[in-house]
């Protein structure tokens, strides 16, 4: 959502007027899901607001990313960065890291088609960009579907809405991300939600990963583990 | 050899126990060293084991939360395939063994001919595995741990 906020304020005045109505018809869409019973349809209802606003305002949208995909790859990350540190501060720790595995694969996905854009021919980009697939946008793992997912969790927390409702919110976006990068890597696009991390950082966030397991994991799913091996294959 | 090292699905069942600091201190500080170096290494084998038994656990309705961190810690995972070079050599291994009267399961017969095919160590706490791996000359891509 602050994304789309802080492009809006870079839109020309009459696109920005046209465009007015949008944040409260979002917000009003996304209060409908939570409120609702966050089953399928309710999200397609979402993903089709969130995707008849973007469809509304595409042409400069296009511009946008066209003319300066680098600004708005900084633009995206500086808006995901305080939208995960709301969603963060609201829940318990391992959901907040669920949060922000989400947001940071969203974020990969999207620096992925933003340097691409960088550097293909602006034409085709627009033709690209120009195109609005319903059917694709539904379809589970869709990068819109995550971005619904995770702008109804920010605004949930803006409205105080129950911790409850919010975590199953962020883990529905969460099993939403895993699927949208497990559908882009066949195709040979491998994006890294943590690109640029340390070894550090990576073996931290690894033992933090490890504790989340310890703390849930007893004897006795442990010893499922042991069933579950492969002994003999006949 | 790469000296890096691939982690054995027992290893992983034993470095994740509620007390694993307690019962494996050992265990656990040289899979934290691994973890320090780099990204951990996985078969693909340990990976449908896992995945077989986290399936089983959220159809119980207790497995959700648990896939949902283990898919980060995979998804920072290198994860190795299986290859021609892997079921062939996971075939030499299976002759060789049955006619020293040696038994090995599936799994570790796997794990052990990934480890072997890119050049890793397979770091293992069953004893047995290890020595069977020793009994047919392949003692050089195991590290065994002890519990204790």
């Amino acid at each position: 959502m602050a994304f789309y906020e802080k492009m809006l304020e870079g839109l020309p005045a009459q696109t920005r007027a046209e465009s007015k109505w949008a944040p409260q018809e979002l917000s009003a869409e996304t209060l409908k899901y939570l409120r609702g019973a966050q089953d399928e349809a309710s999200l397609e209802a979402l993903v089709a607001a969130l995707a008849k606003f973007s469809h509304k305002i595409r042409s400069a949208i296009s511009s946008f990313l066209i003319e300066a995909p680098l600004q708005s790859l900084e633009l995206l990350e500086n808006s995901w960065r305080s939208d995960l540190a709301t969603l963060c501060g609201y829940v318990d720790p391992l959901n907040g890291d669920l949060a922000t595995w989400a947001v940071r694969a969203w974020g990969a996905c999207m620096r992925f088609a933003l340097r691409e854009m960088a550097s293909a021919n602006p034409n085709e980009v627009r033709q690209i960009l120009s195109v609005y697939d319903e059917k694709l946008m539904a379809m589970p793992g869709s990068p819109i579907r995550v971005q619904a997912l995770l702008m109804a969790a920010i605004e949930g927390v803006r409205q105080v809405l129950p911790k409850e409702l919010i975590v199953g919110v962020i883990n529905r976006a969460f099993d939403e991300s895993h699927i949208m990068l497990a559908a882009i890597k066949p195709s040979g696009v491998e994006v890294d939600p943590f690109e640029g991390e340390s070894a550090s950082e990576r073996s931290a966030r690894l033992q933090k990963y490890v504790e989340y397991l310890r703390e849930q994991l007893d004897d006795d799913d442990l010893r499922a583990l042991d069933d579950a091996r492969l002994r003999q294959l006949r | 050899m790469s000296g890096q090292i691939l982690l054995d699905t027992c290893t992983i069942s034993h470095y994740l126990g509620k007390k694993a600091e307690e019962r494996t201190p050992k265990l656990v500080r040289r899979v934290a060293d691994i973890l320090d170096a780099g990204p951990p290494h996985f078969s693909v084998v340990t990976l449908y084991e896992i995945n077989r038994w986290l399936l089983r656990l959220t159809m119980e309705g207790k497995g959700a939360s648990k896939a949902r961190v283990f898919s980060m810690i995979f998804s920072t995972a290198t994860v190795y395939q299986m290859s021609i070079a892997i079921w062939s050599f996971a075939a030499h291994v299976h002759a060789t063994a049955t006619l020293r009267n040696i038994s090995f399961s599936e799994a570790d017969l796997f794990i052990l001919a990934t480890a072997r095919a890119h050049g890793l160590l397979l770091l293992t706490t069953d004893q047995r595995l290890a020595s069977n791996a020793h009994n047919l000359g392949l003692g050089n891509h195991v590290e065994a741990i002890t519990l204790a």
